[in-house]
């Protein structure tokens, strides 16, 4: 036996001893994975789960030159990426994977939904996903001021402008959020803190708990296998057919972020000016156009009432229907025709983000 | 007592009895003013004076038609213009406009009540100028007061919309002095204005609406006009160009010029239609003003030094250029190039202080302003060409990075393969 082998050996006995690791193994092992056309869908969570490891591991790096501050935080960027030996890699790698870690999401959300994977039992696991979801777009938008460009900066300010219209607590929203009337150091301050501390450690919570219901439910299997004879039912072991696969996956999501970061990398812009005006055609990420686009074409009056907020109202009561949406979809999985409204439904939303976004960027 | 003296005694009496009634006028404000109700009523261009005056400045401040004209605001009836005892001035002639205006407007004390900011000396000044010394000779032709402000419809000299607002001033001036038969007269060129509009003062002033640039009046005086004495033009040109003036005041050029009557600044700039400065000016070639006086031989000494200072200029520029060139590519590929940016401008900053220090004539002294320049250009050059080899690692480092990937993912569909063949 190989000296390294026999050390590994020795090294993996006493953790086993302690902590059954063999029993972790075992429950792995025996755990399955529906192998259908659609299996393809289920690597977007874990790729999602690993864009969050590389934001996490990208975020401490760029944590040891970041300093936050309306008179650090654009430069101790600009030193890093232009004099720390591969800052500049750090820095578009985190960028980079925040994007693709959104689309990877929403793919996720999608692909659950069109396989119906929210259904009883698995109500909580969808839910705690729309919470991550939730969280994902929080880090989007906290993480996208800490440059403190210009771009930054105003794109900040028109999201934000967007709690202030909310009737009766619109003010104290606004400036709970802002840390005052306007975009200052003091929102900066507080999107820092938001980014780095608050958010990873509800993240953290709330995706243990989502990964702790998938590997305590197991994977759901697509509709149209659950209908046939179980011995027709196709499954591969998770562990070790569905993780390399996963590892495979990860490894191909790594080499098309290092492609981006190279022949795209991201533009340092020039320093936030809150006195300058806001440079033409501002617009969000783009995982915020749809709604920013719907907001823009939407009447200035629907009644009696602002049509902005009509539309903050509708986009709020839709995001809490579709979070509720396990408890009050009753016909997906049963062979009632309401079933297809549902999938409809979904195809009319994915459509609808995808027309809004491309419009808004055709516009601007 | 004759008839004659007669007369002259009753309309001295009659104006001594007004000149109170006068200043009594002057402080009227709020008063009935009868004249713009009738005469807007005229026909034709009667009634164009009463329209325009609306819009008059000195309707603004509640001067009556009378206070200059005489007769009375509140008469509603028909004036007599010929009845002295209505006390009617009538229109002033061409030539007694300047004194006409000047009985307000040189009189600090009245004036303070509107404008105290308005200078009182318009016509001190106004007869130094050729204009003024011209319309003392009997000549009616030259520009007086109402010539460039209007009448009726004045409007302040910083309102756009007056003849004297720098972007409309040298329209006006060309009213006159660009109509070859109006000054046919006068043996001055009339070709001023359209040599301005096209030089590096004009395009800014006229195409740009930059009130930045010199009009006629920044270089002419506006109520003193008068074109600039041969030894005073360098002093003119110097009210902005102050370090081109002070270095040329320095350099022999100065006093040979002067010795010579050149124009000093107008010698190699022109005076109306001064080009845009480029190095071309300098040693020889079509555009070349050294040329001028100089033989284009290299054994001239005052030829040999311009050609000193082009070649010092030309390396600056070209050094310039290449490392904007080599910036901008490095940019382009997504480098940070700030800092680059920062070193570009000091160059350029050198590049325009050598142009100045091209008036002391010394091809030693512009090296010398030349020199951080180009020192700090090869520096930025070394930078941006180290910019571009970094943008080229990266590639290579993805190179090998997605090799090293797509060795982890080949390992992985291998042990994968052996795994489900196992199975």
């Amino acid at each position: 036996m190989l000296p390294l082998k026999k050390h590994y050996d020795q090294l993996y006995g006493w953790v086993n001893d302690r902590v059954d690791v063999d029993g972790i193994i075992s429950f792995l092992k025996h755990k399955e994975v529906p192998a259908s056309s659609a299996s393809i869908w289920y690597y977007f969570g874990g790729v999602s789960l690993f864009l969050f490891m590389v934001q996490a591991v990208t975020g401490i790096l760029l944590l040891v030159y970041y300093r936050p501050g309306p008179d650090s935080s654009f430069e101790s960027l600009k030193f890093l990426v232009s004099e720390v030996h591969f800052g500049w890699l750090v820095r578009d790698i985190h960028s980079w994977s925040a994007n693709l870690m959104v689309f990877c999401v929403f793919v996720h959300m999608f692909s659950v939904f069109f396989l119906k994977s929210y259904r009883n039992p698995r109500e909580m696991t969808w839910m705690s996903g729309m919470v991550l979801l939730i969280l994902t777009f929080t880090f989007g938008f906290s993480g996208y001021l800490l440059p403190w460009n210009e771009l930054a900066f105003f794109a900040t300010k028109v999201g934000t402008d967007m709690a202030g219209s909310v009737p009766v607590i619109g003010d104290f929203m606004l400036t709970l959020v802002r840390g005052g009337s306007d975009v200052t150091g003091a929102t900066l301050g507080r999107f820092f803190g938001l980014h780095v501390a608050i958010l990873p450690g509800i993240t953290t919570m709330v995706l243990a708990l989502h990964l702790f219901l998938l590997q305590r439910q197991g994977m759901s299997k697509p509709m149209s296998m659950e209908n046939l004879p179980p011995d027709q039912q196709k499954v591969m072991p998770f562990l070790p057919n569905f993780v390399l696969r996963e590892f495979m996956f990860w490894m191909f999501a790594l080499a098309v972020i290092n492609f981006l970061a190279v022949f795209f990398p991201w533009e340092l812009g020039s320093k936030a000016d809150a006195f300058a005006p806001a440079p033409a055609g501002i617009k969000p990420e783009w995982y915020f156009m749809f709604m920013f686009q719907t907001l823009k074409m939407l009447p200035a009056h629907i009644g009696p009432i602002e049509g902005e907020l009509v539309g903050l109202a509708v986009f709020n009561l839709g995001a809490l229907a579709w979070f509720f949406l396990p408890l009050w979809d009753k016909w997906s999985g049963t062979g009632s025709p309401k079933a297809g409204l549902i999938t409809l439904m979904g195809i009319a939303i994915v459509g609808f983000i995808v027309i809004m976004t491309a419009v808004g960027y055709a516009v601007s | 007592m004759s008839f004659k003296q007669l007369t002259a005694a009753a309309i001295a009496c009659i104006l001594m009895l007004c000149a109170p009634l006068a200043a009594q006028q002057r402080e009227s404000s709020a008063q009935e003013n009868n004249c713009i109700k009738c005469h807007s009523k005229l026909m034709r261009n009667f009634s164009q004076p009463a329209k325009l005056y609306e819009q008059d400045i000195h309707n603004s401040a509640g001067i009556l038609c009378s206070d200059c004209h005489g007769g009375d605001p509140a008469n509603e009836r028909r004036h007599d213009r010929n009845d002295p005892a209505q006390g009617f001035k009538g229109k002033p002639s061409a030539a007694d406009i300047p004194v006409f205006c000047s009985e307000c407007h040189g009189d600090a004390a009245y004036m303070r009540s509107f404008n105290p900011s308005l200078p009182v000396d318009q016509l001190e000044k106004y007869v130094t100028s050729r204009h003024g010394l011209l319309l003392e000779q009997g000549d009616t032709k030259v520009a007086q007061c109402v010539s460039c402000h209007s009448v009726h419809d004045i409007r302040g000299a910083t309102e756009p919309g007056s003849p004297v607002y720098p972007l409309n001033l040298p329209q006006t001036c060309a009213s006159c002095h660009s109509d070859k038969e109006y000054m046919a007269d006068y043996s001055i060129p009339t070709n001023q204005y359209e040599q301005f509009a096209t030089s590096v003062h004009g395009v800014p002033l006229l195409e740009r609406g930059d009130v930045g640039a010199p009009a006629c009046n920044d270089c002419h005086s506006n109520h003193g006009a008068f074109p600039p004495e041969v030894s005073d033009i360098s002093a003119v040109c110097g009210m902005c160009h102050v370090n081109n003036q002070k270095l040329y005041r320095q350099s022999f050029h100065s006093e040979i010029f002067e010795m010579m009557e050149s124009p000093g600044c107008v010698t190699c700039h022109g005076n109306h239609g001064i080009a845009q400065p480029s190095d071309e000016m300098l040693a020889a070639g079509d555009h070349s003003v050294c040329g001028a006086c100089h033989a284009q031989e290299a054994d001239d000494p005052g030829f040999a030094v311009s050609l000193a200072m082009k070649a010092t200029m030309d390396s600056l520029s070209y050094q310039i250029h290449s490392t904007a060139e080599l910036v901008e590519r490095a940019e382009q590929k997504g480098m940070e190039t700030s800092d680059l940016s920062f070193q570009l401008r000091d160059m350029r900053q050198s590049y325009i202080q050598s142009r100045t220090v091209v008036h002391t004539f010394s091809d030693s002294a512009v090296a010398a302003t030349a020199k951080p320049g180009l020192e700090q250009g090869i520096i930025s050059t070394g930078e941006a060409l180290g910019l571009l080899d970094e943008h080229t690692g990266r590639r290579w480092w993805l190179a090998g990075a997605t090799l090293v990937l797509l060795m982890v993912i080949g390992a992985l569909y291998l042990k994968l393969r052996d795994v489900e063949s196992e199975e």
